[in-house]
């Protein structure tokens, strides 16, 4: 929404460009794609996947990479080696690959702790958003990293990927209104009741 | 054509991905419920151990009061009956009605005798009274002096604790009479926050616990109070006496 916004009101683009970077104002709002979509958005993912974890070491190894993420990212955007106002693939890099790890370190717990032995994973709704918050991530890493080539000579198949990307975030979205309506982690069996 | 097999790569490389990670995925929940599978057997091996263990437990108490009834019907019921014989056959009403005393004295005895036959006293009995019977049958021997101290609340246990338990004092009482020969033997029962506790305590001769022992007895009844979730724990060296810690975590 803020990037929509931020298209039209190109008055308040402007002013945030020229407050965060040094370079000339040509009208995009990458800055804020790189700040929210690319480092924000991984904090309360990674919190999130967090939750589902049961086993503290993986826990911490998860937080720690977080960390080591946030400070990276920081140091190469202040440093200016990944310009905020431009593209940042450094950044994107680690970003997608931290989402990676944080769905690989639960499936890891899935099959080493001793409380996920009493539960069903399929009906287990975390393990499906997990699921396919990694395709997701699996997926958009690769338009990522294939971005300069398929943006410029393959719209098609990019757009082909944005799509596959997109749909994949709305079944994200409906496992949490799942969850919401479920009122519960698990999808239990419903009995008939005369 | 460059630029097509780019995108047949591209394409590979897409479903190559997607499929790797499925099989992923799948290879993971075929993990976990192989896990699960497992965990269930070892479950299942487990429970058929304790249940196992709780069979020779009440196998083994009900031998012990086997011997104590024979004991009883010899020692005590046996004199009863054969001096009832004697005052019933004298010609002086006085010895007469002392027979008849002694018989109501055997048939009380008799009863008390016949309750301990089936396990069904162990449900009715707390470990304060059976620690006390216990101490109060050595203290009968003349064999040593005994104390029993209990601090906090009355102990509630389930049937299967309180078998381990009652088995596991038994034991260890034997074994102090057995092996440490000592003047004082004395049972303390604690119960706090953290959960409960039994310390049997003895002044005999003790014994180094660092040379393993020849028999499995230490090892059964630390097994035992495994089962129900307890520690068996031992301290003694030669000439300073036993203390064994019977402890169950909340």
């Amino acid at each position: 929404m803020m990037a929509i916004y931020l298209v039209v009101n190109k008055e308040l683009n402007k002013k945030i460009h020229e407050l965060i970077s040094d370079s000339d104002f040509m009208g995009h709002n990458t800055w804020l794609y790189n700040v929210f979509n690319y480092q924000l958005s991984k904090i309360p993912l990674i919190l999130w996947v967090n939750c589902f974890l049961s086993n503290i070491k993986i826990r911490k190894i998860n937080l720690s990479l977080l960390g080591i993420f946030i400070f990276a990212a920081q140091v190469l955007t202040l440093s200016k080696i990944q310009e905020i106002s431009g593209f940042q693939p450094l950044n994107y890099l680690m970003s997608h690959i931290l989402g990676i790890i944080a769905c690989g370190l639960f499936f890891v717990d899935l099959i080493s702790s001793e409380k996920s032995l009493e539960i069903n994973p399929l009906r287990f709704i975390p393990f499906w958003f997990i699921t396919l918050t990694l395709f997701q991530q699996v997926i958009v890493f690769l338009a990522e990293m294939s971005n300069d080539y398929l943006a410029f000579n393959e719209v098609t198949l990019y757009f082909f990927f944005n799509y596959i990307s997109m749909i994949l975030y709305v079944l994200m979205f409906a496992t949490i209104v799942v969850l919401f309506i479920n009122q519960g982690l698990f999808i239990e069996k419903k009995v008939k009741t005369a | 054509m460059e630029e097509e097999s780019q995108i047949v790569f591209i394409l590979f490389a897409g479903a190559f991905l997607a499929a790797l990670m499925a099989t992923f995925v799948v290879a993971m929940v075929i993990l976990h419920r192989q896990r699960q599978v497992q965990n269930k057997q070892k479950m299942e091996q487990l429970q058929l151990e304790h249940e196992r263990t709780l069979l020779n437990i009440e196998n083994e108490i009900q031998q012990e009061t086997m011997s104590h009834i024979g004991r009883e019907l010899h020692d005590n019921i046996g004199q009863l009956l054969s001096l009832s014989k004697l005052y019933l056959g004298s010609s002086k009403p006085e010895k007469q009605a002392e027979g008849r005393e002694l018989i109501t004295k055997v048939i009380s005895e008799v009863r008390g005798l016949s309750k301990t036959l089936n396990l069904d006293w162990v449900e009715s009995i707390s470990i304060r009274e059976f620690a006390k019977q216990q101490l109060d049958r050595i203290q009968a021997t003349g064999f040593c002096q005994t104390e029993l101290d209990q601090e906090g609340d009355p102990w509630e246990l389930e049937k299967n604790q309180k078998l381990v338990f009652i088995r596991v004092i038994q034991e260890c009482l034997n074994n102090a009479i057995k092996h440490a020969t000592p003047d004082k033997v004395s049972i303390q029962i604690i119960k706090n926050e953290s959960g409960r506790l039994i310390i049997i305590l003895d002044d005999g001769k003790g014994f180094d616990t660092t040379i393993p022992s020849k028999g499995s007895g230490m090892t059964n009844l630390k097994k035992r109070m495994e089962t129900i979730g307890g520690e068996f724990l031992i301290h003694s060296s030669p000439g300073n006496g036993t203390e064994i810690k019977l402890l169950l975590p909340n």
